[in-house]
């Protein structure tokens, strides 16, 4: 059963508009940054050294950015507008546990965090090959790598990333079910994680800051310091475990009058 | 109609706050069964059926449906049910065909053809393409049937069945409860505010009041009761004390 409504939740994912139009605020984004160094050099962009295999990788900070509205609308549309306008029941009136359709929204948030990295990821490359070619060498960090190290590198750092953005969307499904209506999800999610941004000006909360994780889990991860993965992944593994049983306890309980 | 009971109902009880939305209820419908649920606004009867498709939980009682245990059985015990509570909701982005086609995709047994057969049950055959967000409210009441057969349930509930269907589509409809009970055994629940067609359809009725069971048997039984026979719709006034909004 499990594996049928995972179908449903992707082939749901494939027909909701939102999807392409972030798919298109991504790709617009990368645009804009390589049109805007094209225009006026450096200063007006964060690419450093122009080229196409190094794009995605000068990008992947900002990605977080967009992540802390796009999951959010996301999670919103998936659990709240369910509950919201009924269709919930489509599910809940089937031999359907609800702990099975928590778990098949999971995946389907995993599964739209997949496709959000991969597009962006070869988008950012097609950009970048188009506005300064594909060039010789990735650079990241001011580091020199190979062709071949440099798309290996932005694989592996961009689709760590998926452990925060998980965690993320884990805390804002509690804020989903716990909303009454799409707006109110949304709002109080990104109100949330916009406060959470204040932790970061304490060092010693800082790695347990969420937003701080979505921005710079990747970077421990370039730096292979294995103290920091291990302690970042320690607190996102929490904030999933955590949040994963808040929202099984809340869907457990909750009384649905559709 | 038959004699096996399909749904049981005992001391359900639900409470929000200090309001007693369900007080003690006990219904049992038999195989065959068209069963009328009479209430006035707030009397409890969506509330009643929330809790018999686990939509919401009771505070006391159980529901028992064919024999298994809602709470601790569910699959077993929903996997017999078809159901339209409140209203009928489907993804607008999605067409007719393809909202039942994710419905289809939760029972294992439901093949591709039983989606073609129950549009065309429900007279959607033709608009079965076309995105559920242009459809009528009378459409999706039919979109919501044809989902709610879809199982070929054992018992099918219907919670205002009729609603925002035309004249022709409310007599289809009748017609269609009638047949499904008579040719194939399926047991209906059916909360209705129209006394008339409950009495035209309809073999047992209930009345609920604030929460409470106050009359309960065959429809004819219930009608015959008074010193003339009545028309539901007296037997209703009368026994909910001039209160009988509806």
């Amino acid at each position: 059963m499990m594996l049928r409504l995972i179908q449903n939740e992707l082939y749901k994912m494939v027909r909701l508009k939102k999807l392409y139009i972030f798919m298109a605020i991504l790709a617009v984004h990368a645009w804009l940054t390589a049109y805007f160094y094209n225009a006026g050099g450096e200063w007006k962009s964060v690419i450093v050294v122009p080229n196409g295999q190094s794009l995605p990788l000068t990008l992947l900070n900002s990605m977080a950015q967009f992540m802390i509205v796009f999951i959010p609308i996301y999670v919103a549309d998936m659990i709240t507008s369910e509950v919201n306008s009924g269709t919930l029941k489509l599910s809940l009136l089937c031999p359907v546990r609800r702990i099975e359709w928590l778990c098949a929204k999971i995946v389907s948030l995993f599964a739209f965090l997949v496709v959000l990295l991969a597009f962006s990821i070869a988008a950012e490359y097609v950009i970048g090959t188009l506005a300064f070619g594909w060039g010789e060498q990735t650079i990241y960090a001011d580091t020199l790598y190979s062709q071949t190290e440099g798309v290996w590198l932005t694989l592996r750092l961009a689709f760590s990333m998926l452990l925060p953005y998980m965690a993320c969307g884990m805390i804002v499904i509690i804020v989903a079910l716990s909303a009454t209506n799409i707006s109110a999800a949304i709002g109080l999610s990104i109100g949330l994680l916009t406060a959470a941004q204040y932790l970061n000006i304490v060092d010693t909360l800082k790695p347990y800051s969420i937003v701080n994780q979505m921005y710079f889990f990747h970077e421990s991860i370039h730096q292979a310091n294995i103290a920091a993965i291990l302690q970042n992944v320690v607190v996102l593994a929490g904030y999933l475990i955590v949040s994963y049983f808040i929202s099984a306890i809340m869907i457990k309980k909750r009384d649905f009058i559709l | 109609m038959g004699n096996q009971v399909l749904l049981e109902v005992q001391g359900l009880t639900k409470t929000f706050g200090s309001r007693v939305a369900v007080d003690r209820l006990n219904i049992r419908i038999a195989e065959g069964d068209i069963y009328g649920f009479l209430g006035t606004n707030g009397s409890g009867k969506t509330t009643t059926i929330r809790m018999i498709t686990g939509l919401i939980h009771p505070d006391a009682g159980e529901v028992r449906i064919g024999g298994f245990h809602l709470k601790s059985q569910f699959k077993s015990a929903i996997s017999l049910v078809g159901a339209i509570v409140e209203n009928p909701a489907f993804y607008g982005y999605l067409s007719a065909y393809d909202n039942l086609k994710l419905m289809a995709n939760l029972y294992p047994s439901v093949t591709r053809k039983r989606v073609d057969e129950v549009l065309e049950i429900a007279g959607l055959s033709e608009r079965a393409k076309d995105k559920v967000a242009s459809f009528s409210l009378g459409m999706k009441q039919r979109l919501g049937i044809a989902g709610a057969l879809l199982n070929q349930p054992k018992l099918i509930i219907l919670d205002e069945p009729t609603n925002g269907l035309d004249p022709q589509g409310m007599k289809e409809i009748k017609e269609l409860i009638v047949q499904l009970a008579a040719e194939q055994g399926i047991s209906f629940l059916i909360s209705s505010h129209l006394l008339h067609d409950v009495e035209q359809i309809c073999n047992k009725a209930a009345v609920i009041r604030k929460g409470k069971l106050i009359a309960e048997g065959e429809v004819k039984q219930l009608l015959a009761s008074g010193k003339e026979t009545r028309t539901l719709e007296q037997f209703f006034f009368d026994i909910t004390e001039g209160d009988g909004r509806l």
